[in-house]
């Protein structure tokens, strides 16, 4: 990828400029400012980020910058300009003429941003034809366009409808729509957000393809600061309707000056930290709500900086050169901001809590069999974290219901829980063993039951689980929302009224109100903000230090798993491709598929790495391939031996296995080499 | 698509059985003896032996349900109390001009409440929507005979612009037939107004709310454009199962009208029946009206999985 | 569908999602913040309130409730007294005048909401009751139980009321079991009729709000826990449905009212000498093309006025719950 220096960029029109923007939605008859004066500018050819938390109206400025608002939403001061040309105001033709020639978006959603009713052949078409194009020529542009955006086979694509398209397919399908005019500004809202880390490697490898190709402008929002570091030439990070901090991307990450993006890049687990090591940094406080009062600093509440001048006086621009700057009073003390606490948590132990072995499941429908897990063998150690990584649909969460007994595994599958046999479905199980597994699952809105209180749903479970009187059950329930840092205040409210944070802790706490053996985390912090995702692991660690409690942790970001996990399996197809401790795992050498999952991950800390193509899609599990489940996909595959026999288990050391015909020694070599 | 429609079609096979089981039932949980209502108390008991030899009283359960289930088949539903004619042949001349009535009222109402749909979803939350939401909630929340008053009250009695009366002379040429259906046909046109108009800017309002139509819009296609090629197909699909239940429901509220109106359609046959005690008639009616509701709701779900791609293609694998 | 949990980890990341600038957008977002709502339903309550179209159709409800109640002991004439004055247009002394045997028409109207202002609420809950219990049946077990119950419901909601209620009407005034139909008993009959018929429809809106919810994490988490099936349905599951039931049941309420009112008109509903409303316009059509408009015309405004405003109520509680 070409970094264009943006010191040396031609002295033209700037693709973007937004000056002073701001937006207003009008919730009941009021304004609610969302833009408090956004200001930057995107050259011509020039990559450009927004990152910030969400609610921080990154993408409210992206629509905004191709003049789509909501439908309550009102532009109340500023002005855009695209290519020189003021759109702040234009009337309705103007716009129309605007956005098919000048400009065009990339969606969050692809699957949605696609008529479900029309095949998208006609879609793509329908992008020419608006130019002025014939049928014909719009019929060959559209295969031009889908040729472009690397689909190999476009013809097919274009005879079929959206949803019989997979994610990373679809969003190949609208960046050929947006790239129909050549526009000189592309604007990308959370391109690759849902799509699995191999397809968004893949579409943003695709888009820095095409930017080089086409020399479009690009305004990229993201969350994922990896993905805004490997993309973009500048970054604004954004909080509370404002750029706090705006400069280029590598300098930004690495030397942040503004109190919010260190706060930020903090939260993360970075340069290949462990929970061993150190706590993560967390933000304290939460995103001011929509529309409130931020008359100075609108970082002020959270700031660890904060005093009496950033409360009562607007922050100056602080230029620092080379075209950054950031909104402080104190950019001087912005580097002397706590690094992290160091890490006081006990390791984990060698005794084994579940074993199980040869857990198959097979779900059945219409007639067919669809083998969801197959011979799955794992152990869990006392206090142990396995991470569970694998793309969707690799059965990570089937096996974590299987654990658990929502789904009964197969027959043969064995499940033991400190020596003794678990019965394979939950009602089955005796109330010792429900209190001992128990879940943390990803959406806390839907794992809260909305018409309860936290305190009932807290002594419910306390109660059923350990069977206490209500005395007991009260005061345990206090403990547990000291332990989870939920003040008695929260306790009486419904889920509804808490933050994403503050209800993750209650389905936390509820997991551990019978003093779990095993919590399974799904995703746990998946849908939540990086501040708050940093609490949260923080607590799971420490919770897992003073209960001796072992997780079995699901998650598709690595970074995380890296972090939180003692070891690590590798799920592919419902089977374990490879296991072993983190330290193994990230030190390779790894099975080819673990090798691609960990090449795609977009890195905030800039280490560049030669990115493994997965070729094509996950295959349906209802029909798998021959041999090894991977070879199709697999860029190390050995014709005539992975597509005709299933590989063996080898142990590379121990405790980490793979499961290739590759032998280890040569899967190490091939590694290493750059 | 074709196992679909089997599959479909099956389906409704099985809830008609349902459903004439149900009908035949109700006679049985409420055991009447309709010689002797018929007859009076006085009636000679030979006189009652024959009423209920003639129409297969004597019969057991078993029998007489078998029967109905055959009827379902050869529309021999046996004979009516009343006119000791085939029920079938009762019934049969009155629901032709029932349904010449019911499909006037459908082409009225269509086209009108289809429009105003899409007129008040354009302009959403202005005056102009709001107008037609609660005139659609007023009209459709009015009982169809109220409706069928007023307009004759004010249109026929007072104006005199139509017949208040629908009983249109033999001869009548079919354009001034017109003259004496439209004021009935208006009746119902304007309860169904209300429905279809309301549902069809809920799925207008979807349709335009979606990322879809944003994409479109972004590609710099008109509004007219966006509406005509993306909003309309998939704003038509709810709106369309709701016109296939109206015309089950049209069944109900048909009745009141041509009363109203009296017209000769099959609801004259069912007050005569009514007061006859006439209940084999009555029986029959009830199930051809059920009949009808699911043959309109069959073949809404036929078009509505034509109209979506998923059902389409999947449903038949 | 058996998939759903090898699915569901596509779903990465709703919250993410949900930044998206339209959700962002909708007053949710404010509203979870704790200084603008306390309670759910206090909100909901000061949204009704706000709304004129509740307000119109509250006090309308209210008056003809008064009505069915003490209209009999406040209007100028007792409505079942029969005079020589027939057909009289409206006068100072008869307001809407007086219909076929003489009877007060204004004194009729204002009782007329007597018989089906009790009949209509009753059958609409009665069916509202035994669809919630039906529809959470089917919601919840799924399966061949949904799949048995569904065709009866597919069966009854094929069924036609008004002709059912012809058929059932008619069966039961010759049938022994009630040969002897006074008053009274009749009006059970007809709530027994409207209800049955209603119940398939409350129990197909309850069981897609029961099946929407029955996917929900915390339903796992409570059998995680050990809940009974019972539980988890009456304690768990049914708070958060009973939206669409009070919806549904206002619903109801206007559509039994509208049935109860045309079974009546039909002469198989609220039998004479009763005032209600349909009944007296069916009594009085036949006079209409002799120009006697009156006692047809206020029963059916009265009709309308009363129908429209359940409506609107209907209409505003389903627009306060759909936020």
């Amino acid at each position: 990828m070409t970094i264009t220096d943006p010191t040396s960029a031609p002295a033209t029109t700037n693709a973007l400029e937004v000056r002073d923007l701001e937006l207003a939605y009008i919730v009941r008859g009021v304004q609610r400012p969302v833009l408090r004066g956004v200001s930057f500018h995107v050259r011509p050819g020039e990559a450009y980020g927004l990152v910030g938390e969400s609610g921080c109206g990154k993408s409210t400025t992206a629509y905004a910058a191709l003049r789509y608002l909501p439908r309550n939403g009102v532009i109340t001061g500023g002005h855009i300009l695209v290519d020189g040309d003021d759109i702040t105001n234009l009337d309705r033709n103007g716009l129309r003429e605007f956005r098919k020639q000048k400009a065009s978006m990339v969606y969050q959603d692809p699957g949605s941003a696609l008529n479900p009713t029309i095949k998208v052949g006609k879609q793509v078409v329908e992008a020419f034809t608006v130019l002025g194009q014939s049928g014909a020529q719009a019929e060959a542009s559209a295969l031009q366009a889908l040729r472009k955006v690397q689909i190999a086979d476009p013809e097919r694509v274009m005879g079929r409808y959206p949803h019989q398209l997979s994610g990373g397919m679809l969003q190949r399908v609208v960046i050929a729509m947006a790239l129909a005019c050549d526009p000189g500004l592309l604007v990308l809202d959370e391109p690759t957000t849902g799509l699995d880390a191999t397809v968004e490697a893949e579409v943003l490898d695709l888009v820095r393809t095409l930017r080089n190709e086409t020399g479009a402008a690009i305004l990229l929002i993201a969350h994922n600061l990896g993905v805004i570091r490997s993309m973009c030439d500048r970054v604004g990070v954004m909080y509370a309707g404002k750029i706090v901090e705006e400069g280029n991307a590598g300098e930004v990450f690495d030397a942040p000056k503004h109190p919010y993006t260190v706060g930020l890049l903090r939260s993360l687990p970075r340069h290949g930290m462990h929970k061993s090591q150190s706590a993560l940094s967390t933000i304290p406080g939460t995103l001011p709500t929509l529309g409130s009062d931020l008359p100075t600093c609108v970082y002020v509440d959270r700031c660890p900086l904060a005093d009496e001048k950033c409360r009562s006086e607007v922050p100056p621009v602080v230029e620092l050169g080379g075209g950054r700057y950031t909104r402080c009073h104190h950019v001087d003390a912005v580097a002397e901001i706590n690094e992290s606490v160091p890490s006081t948590l006990r390791t984990s132990g060698s005794e084994t809590v579940l074993q199980i072995t040869g857990v198959s499941k097979t779900f059945r429908q219409g007639g067919h069999e669809i083998p969801a897990l197959v011979g799955v063998n794992l152990s869990l150690n006392d206090g142990e974290t396995l991470g569970l990584v694998g793309e969707s649909g690799s059965g990570k969460s089937t096996l974590a219901k299987a654990l658990l007994g929502v789904h009964s595994p197969d027959q043969g599958s064995s499940l033991t829980l400190d020596q003794h046999q678990l019965a394979s479905t939950i009602e089955q199980r005796s109330t010792d063993d429900k209190r001992a597994m128990q879940i943390v699952f990803q959406n806390p809105d839907s794992a809260l039951n909305a018409s309860w209180t936290v305190r009932r749903i807290l002594q419910r479970s306390v109660r059923k689980l350990t069977g206490k009187n209500s005395e007991a059950t009260d005061a345990r329930v206090a403990e547990l929302a000291e332990h989870l840092r939920l003040s008695p205040r929260h306790l009486d409210m419904k889920p509804s009224q808490l933050s994403g944070g503050l209800k993750q802790r209650v389905a936390i706490a509820r997991a551990f109100a019978g003093d779990p053996r095993i919590v399974v985390c799904d995703e746990p912090t998946s849908a939540l903000d990086v501040s708050v995702q940093a609490a949260i692991l923080n607590l799971l660690a420490e919770l897992q230090s003073e209960q001796r409690t072992s997780y079995v942790f699901i998650s598709h970001d690595l970074g995380v798993v890296r972090y939180l996990a003692d070891r690590i399996a590798v799920m592919y197809l419902g089977r374990i491709m490879e296991v072993g401790t983190t330290d193994d795992l990230f030190k390779g050498p790894n099975h080819p598929y673990t090798e691609a999952l960990l090449s795609a991950v977009p890195s905030v800390d800039g280490q560049v790495s030669s990115r493994i193509r997965l070729a094509g899609e996950i295959p349906s599990p209802a029909n798998p391939p021959s041999g090894c489940v991977f070879h199709p996909r697999c860029h190390r595959a050995i014709a005539g031996t992975c597509d005709a026999a299933e590989p063996p288990v080898v142990e590379v050391s121990l405790g980490h296995s793979i499961r290739c015909h590759i032998p280890a020694d040569e899967l190490k070599a091939l590694q290493s080499q750059p | 698509m074709t196992k679909y429609i089997v599959k479909r079609v099956l389906l409704s096979l099985v809830t008609l059985w349902l459903l004439v089981t149900i009908v035949f039932l109700m006679s049985w949980a409420l055991p009447s003896d309709p010689a002797r209502a018929i007859l009076g108390p006085f009636a000679d008991e030979k006189l009652v032996e024959d009423f209920r030899e003639t129409f297969g009283l004597n019969d057991g359960f078993l029998e007489q349900y078998f029967r109905l289930l055959k009827g379902l088949v050869t529309f021999d539903f046996g004979l009516s109390y009343g006119t000791k004619k085939p029920v079938w042949d009762v019934l049969a001349p009155t629901l032709w001009r029932t349904a010449k009535l019911a499909t006037l009222a459908m082409i009225i109402t269509t086209p009108i409440s289809i429009f105003a749909g899409l007129v008040a979803a354009k302009f959403r939350d202005r005056r102009l929507d709001r107008g037609i939401v609660l005139t659609g909630l007023a009209t459709s929340s009015i009982p169809e005979f109220v409706t069928g008053t007023l307009l004759a009250v004010v249109f026929g009695v007072k104006l005199g612009w139509f017949k208040a009366v629908a009983i249109i002379p033999e001869g009548t040429p079919p354009l001034e037939q017109l003259n004496y259906l439209f004021l009935p046909a208006m009746a119902l046109a304007i309860v169904y107004f209300g429905y279809i108009a309301r549902m069809m800017r809920a799925g207008t309002i979807q349709a335009m709310d979606s990322d879809y139509t944003r994409t479109a819009a972004m590609k710099g296609l008109s509004s007219s454009q966006v509406m005509r090629k993306h909003v309309l197909r998939n704003a038509l699909a709810p709106t369309i199962t709701v016109m296939s239940v109206q015309i089950g429901y049209l069944v109900s509220g048909i009745v009141g009208v041509e009363v109203v109106f009296n017209y000769p359609g099959f609801s004259q046959a069912l007050l005569i029946a009514v007061k006859q005690k006439d209940l084999p008639v009555l029986q029959v009616a009830v199930i051809i009206s059920a009949l009808v509701y699911m043959v309109a709701t069959l073949t809404a779900d036929l078009i509505i999985a034509w109209l979506n791609p998923r059902i389409r293609l999947e449903m038949g694998n | 569908m058996e998939l759903d949990d090898v699915n569901s980890e596509t779903a990465i990341e709703p919250a993410m999602q949900s930044s998206s600038m339209m959700i962002d957008a909708t007053p949710n977002v404010l509203e979870q913040s704790l200084a603008e709502r306390k309670q759910a339903r206090k909100e909901r309550w000061r949204l009704l309130r706000r709304r004129p179209g509740f307000l119109i159709g509250a006090i309308i409800v209210i008056f003809w409730a008064f009505c069915a109640a003490f209209a009999e002991k406040i209007v100028p004439y007792n409505p079942f007294d029969d005079r020589d004055k027939r057909h009289m247009p409206p006068s100072s002394d008869h307001w809407f005048g007086t219909d076929q045997t003489g009877r007060d028409v204004f004194s009729r109207v204002l009782t007329g909401a007597r018989d089906i202002l009790l009949v209509a609420p009753i059958a609409a809950i009665l069916a509202v009751i035994m669809g919630t219990l039906l529809g959470m049946i089917m919601g919840y077990f799924r399966g061949w139980t949904d799949n048995i119950l569904s065709r009866f419901v597919e069966a009854f909601l094929a069924l036609p009321v008004v002709l059912v209620g012809l058929y059932v009407l008619t069966l039961a005034s010759q049938s022994d079991m009630l040969q002897t139909i006074s008053f009274n008993s009749r009006n059970i009959l007809v709530i027994y009729v409207v209800a049955v018929l209603f119940t398939p429809i409350v129990a197909r809106t309850v069981r897609a709000a029961v099946q929407g919810e029955r996917d929900l994490d915390y339903v796992v988490s409570a059998r995680l826990r050990g809940e009974s099936s019972m539980f988890i349905m009456t304690r768990e599951i049914f708070p958060n449905v009973t939206g669409p039931i009070i919806v549904e049941l206002t619903v109801r309420i206007g559509y039994a009212i509208f049935t109860v009112a045309t079974l009546s008109f039909l002469g198989v509903g609220i039998q004479p000498p009763s005032p209600d409303w349909g009944l007296a316009i069916s009594d009085e059509r036949a006079v209409l093309a002799a120009g006697i408009w009156w006692p047809v015309t206020f029963n059916a405004l009265a009709i309308i006025t009363l129908v429209v405003a359940v409506n609107l109520i209907a209409d505003s509680i389903q627009a306060v719950y759909q936020k």
